[in-house]
């Protein structure tokens, strides 16, 4: 077994990226898949998302360089489905990463014990530019961006693009998994024509929508997840078909 | 008119390769060298079957530290076994397995003889049923048809099975990394050339 990392990731805050993994991380443990969350987010609301006290867990993966990465790894209570949370204190580890100029791959190394125990690790990253971000998806077999559909956020796409065109430069040997247009509302005139952009502008690299849902905000103030909640949503058919492409192509 | 958030965005994303494509231009495996090289377990003796089971699972347990598949360390660590037979390091000899003695009738003829009896056969027993015997093992792994040849060739040699030189040769090997004396380590290997068009 050899993990496939996935990272998702967008500089503009506010796309869906945090629901996107931890729903995406909890779909994959229920297909009998052992899967890890890795919320490099200094914001840590991945712990939160799934119930859990955010911990400086990432904090001390990155500056502990020796320490085993299992001692902060935690349970989420679900099957195959584990956690390694972060808290504001991941913002002071990227600060000394990039004070102490370490290389693009210093997560990857830590992740290596991880590479065979577990099917997909999947980073939750930080809406931000350098850092820890550039790092995540430096050790990311697969980026998916997480993309709301309106006017700003599509702006942000197009600097995460050119970032990851700068990392493929610098030896990235990832893929673009797709883009995910987030927030999708039918009855908005911006929400149609952003999709209509996207489609037009990146052909099939544009995954299917996960549309608007009121549930999906409530899942995190029950500290469950969308499946939990309930099975037959609409949004839970439409990350089941999203992680179904993710095993498809991965 | 509505202006366009992208900025030069199509160029960007030709540069980046993506999943779909990624398995799209993926060529197809069709396992030509499989077809080439089918399969070929040999069947373990009964005494055996607990040494089988060992190898086997020593097999998994390297397999699993190596991220690989169990064929490739079972074909790395008979090559290793092969090689230290046909250097000279390793003998392998053959010897009469006492439990595994037969009595034969040879005849003889005498000068002093007087006139013998041919007895009538006894009722036939019915055959004991054979409740407690041993599920047959087999063993065997994608090394490739060669090794299986230079396995049959030994075990022709020597008068013995091909089960049993398989198991012998294993455990050498197993035994050799055990002791440390015999590391493995992972190694490119070109599976396909390309042409590249130089001058100078």
């Amino acid at each position: 077994m050899k993990a496939k990392i996935i990272v998702v990731a967008n500089q503009k805050g506010g796309t869906g990226k945090t629901t996107t993994a931890v729903t995406l991380a909890g779909l994959l443990s229920l297909t009998n898949r052992s899967v890890i969350l890795i919320d490099c987010d200094p914001q840590g609301q991945s712990a939160v998302a799934l119930c859990l006290p955010q911990e400086a867990g990432v904090f001390n993966v990155l500056i502990n360089q020796h320490a085993d990465i299992h001692q902060y790894i935690r349970m989420t209570g679900r099957k195959g489905f584990d956690l390694l949370p972060g808290d504001r204190t991941t913002a002071t580890a990227q600060a000394v990463l990039n004070a102490e100029n370490r290389p693009l791959d210093v997560i990857e190394a830590r992740l290596d014990p991880l590479r065979s125990e577990y099917h997909y690790i999947i980073l939750d990253t930080a809406p931000s530019v350098g850092g820890i971000q550039e790092r995540a998806v430096y050790a990311a077999d697969y980026a998916l961006i997480p993309t709301s559909t309106e006017f700003m956020s599509s702006n942000g796409l197009s600097q995460m693009l050119e970032s990851l065109r700068q990392l493929v430069q610098r030896g990235w040997l990832g893929k673009l998994l797709g883009i995910l247009p987030t927030f999708f509302d039918d009855v908005s005139n911006e929400s149609k024509n952003t999709m209509q952009e996207l489609k037009d502008q990146f052909g099939d690299v544009v995954l299917d929508p996960i549309h608007r849902a009121t549930l999906l905000r409530e899942c995190c103030a029950e500290g469950k997840l969308v499946y939990e909640m309930d099975p037959q949503h609409r949004a839970t058919r439409e990350y089941t078909a999203l992680m179904n492409y993710i095993i498809k192509h991965t | 008119m509505t202006r366009t958030p992208f900025i030069a965005p199509t160029d960007t994303l030709s540069l980046i390769p993506t999943a779909a494509q990624a398995k799209l231009s993926k060529p197809k495996n069709r396992r030509a060298w499989e077809k080439r090289n089918p399969l070929r377990s040999h069947r373990i003796p009964t005494a055996l079957h607990p040494t089988a089971k060992e190898i086997r699972l020593a097999l998994a347990g390297l397999a699993e530290q190596y991220m690989t598949t169990h064929a490739n360390i079972a074909a790395a660590l008979m090559h290793f076994s092969l090689s230290e037979l046909r250097s000279g390091k390793l003998h392998l000899t053959a010897q009469p397995n006492p439990n595994g003695l037969k009595m034969k009738i040879v005849w003889s003829c005498v000068d002093e003889h007087w006139p013998q009896e041919i007895p009538l056969p006894k009722k036939k027993k019915p055959a004991p049923l054979m409740l407690n015997k041993a599920k047959g093992l087999y063993l065997g792994y994608r090394w490739g048809h060669e090794v299986d040849v230079q396995i049959s060739a030994e075990a022709e040699a020597r008068g013995v099975t091909c089960g049993e030189t398989l198991v012998r040769l294993m455990q050498y090997a197993l035994d050799a990394y055990r002791s440390g004396r015999l590391r493995l380590k992972e190694a490119s290997v070109v599976v396909k050339q390309q042409v590249n068009a130089t001058w100078s």
